[in-house]
């Protein structure tokens, strides 16, 4: 979904010229084609184990992969950064890419509007209530499918507009969201499935154990990761901020 | 071997081919908290996913069923 919210907004910045539209159009096609892989594969497969589950997931990543390789080829594509947002800006005594600084103010609204929907509607409140317990949403009476298709939506459109965004940073390719998804999977690990909190602590972490990791050696920077989400399965299986329990 | 101290500005430390110095690791820092920000903001749509699918906690939950279980033996 990350690679592919980065090829429909560089089609639609292609097409516009402008990278908000890009966005826009970006995060809503993954969005849309988020909903209706639940509404296609994903629901077939709610009552079979969860390896099934994962293994779908999978399968449907390499055939996106594949077919976004056959329509757009291997070379990757790039995305220019917005006109107010070239070049290089001081801070104190090192200089840094304003498209970095913008980047990092963009993904904390981003990330602030999730937590919004999440916790302060009722639709957040049902989503959130179908991923502590399904069956309960269901026995109240709502819907719990269309409160999956909804958490389906949500998480594709927050990773397509990751992928747009991220685009003036590092060019688009087919395989780009491959690095991407396992050091993804480490940080739900790591902050503990489920829970929004734990993701956004757990990404933070991850993230500045690469960095710092790559200053030293770059090679150990991946080694550095799988320590820490090991250490934090060892002392705490659910997560740093997950819920023991929840299913 | 790394020294630990006061950051200063000309105390280049060498790391195999790295350069550590301060500003260094204040980029990387500010690149960290890109990179971060970024796996965040995926990471919190496929926890979501994933949560509500219930796929992945269920080993490590049975990991601790096994060890319960050895503890009720003993």
């Amino acid at each position: 979904m990350f690679m592919l919210g980065g090829y429909a907004g560089w089609l639609a910045y292609s097409y516009s010229g402008s990278f908000i539209v890009a966005v826009i159009v970006g995060s809503l096609f993954v969005m849309l084609v988020g909903v209706l892989i639940e509404r296609v594969v994903i629901r077939q497969f709610y009552g079979r184990p969860p390896e099934d589950q994962l293994l779908v997931t999978f399968g449907l990543g390499i055939v996106i992969v594949e077919a976004v390789r056959f329509w757009f080829g291997s070379l990757s594509k790039t995305v220019p950064p917005p006109s107010g947002l070239v070049g290089i800006t001081p801070i104190g005594f090192m200089m840094y890419p304003t498209y970095r600084l913008a980047l990092l103010g963009i993904i904390a609204v981003a990330l602030i509007v999730l937590y919004v929907v999440l916790y302060r509607t009722r639709i957040g409140m049902i989503v959130r209530a179908g991923i502590e317990d399904s069956g309960m949403v269901d026995a109240l009476g709502i819907d719990v499918y269309k409160v999956f298709m909804l958490v389906f939506g949500i998480g594709s459109m927050a990773a397509g507009f990751a992928g747009i965004v991220n685009a003036p940073v590092v060019s688009i390719a087919p395989d780009v969201g491959e690095s991407i998804l396992v050091q993804t999977f480490v940080v739900v690990v790591i902050g503990g499935v489920g829970s929004f909190p734990g993701a956004v602590l757990g990404g933070l972490i991850a993230g500045e154990i690469i960095s710092i990791t790559s200053m030293f050696n770059p090679g150990y920077s991946y080694v550095m990761l799988f320590v820490a989400m090991t250490l934090v399965l060892v002392l705490r299986p659910y997560g740093l901020l997950g819920a023991a329990g929840r299913e | 071997m790394l020294g630990w101290g006061p950051p200063t500005f000309n105390a280049d430390i060498y790391a195999g081919d790295a350069v550590v110095n301060w500003a260094n690791f204040v980029s990387q820092f500010f690149n960290g908290l890109v990179l971060g920000a970024l796996l965040a903001l995926i990471s919190s749509g496929l926890t979501i996913i994933y949560g509500t699918l219930g796929v992945l906690p269920r080993p490590w939950r049975d990991v601790h069923a096994r060890r319960l279980r050895r503890l009720a033996r003993l």
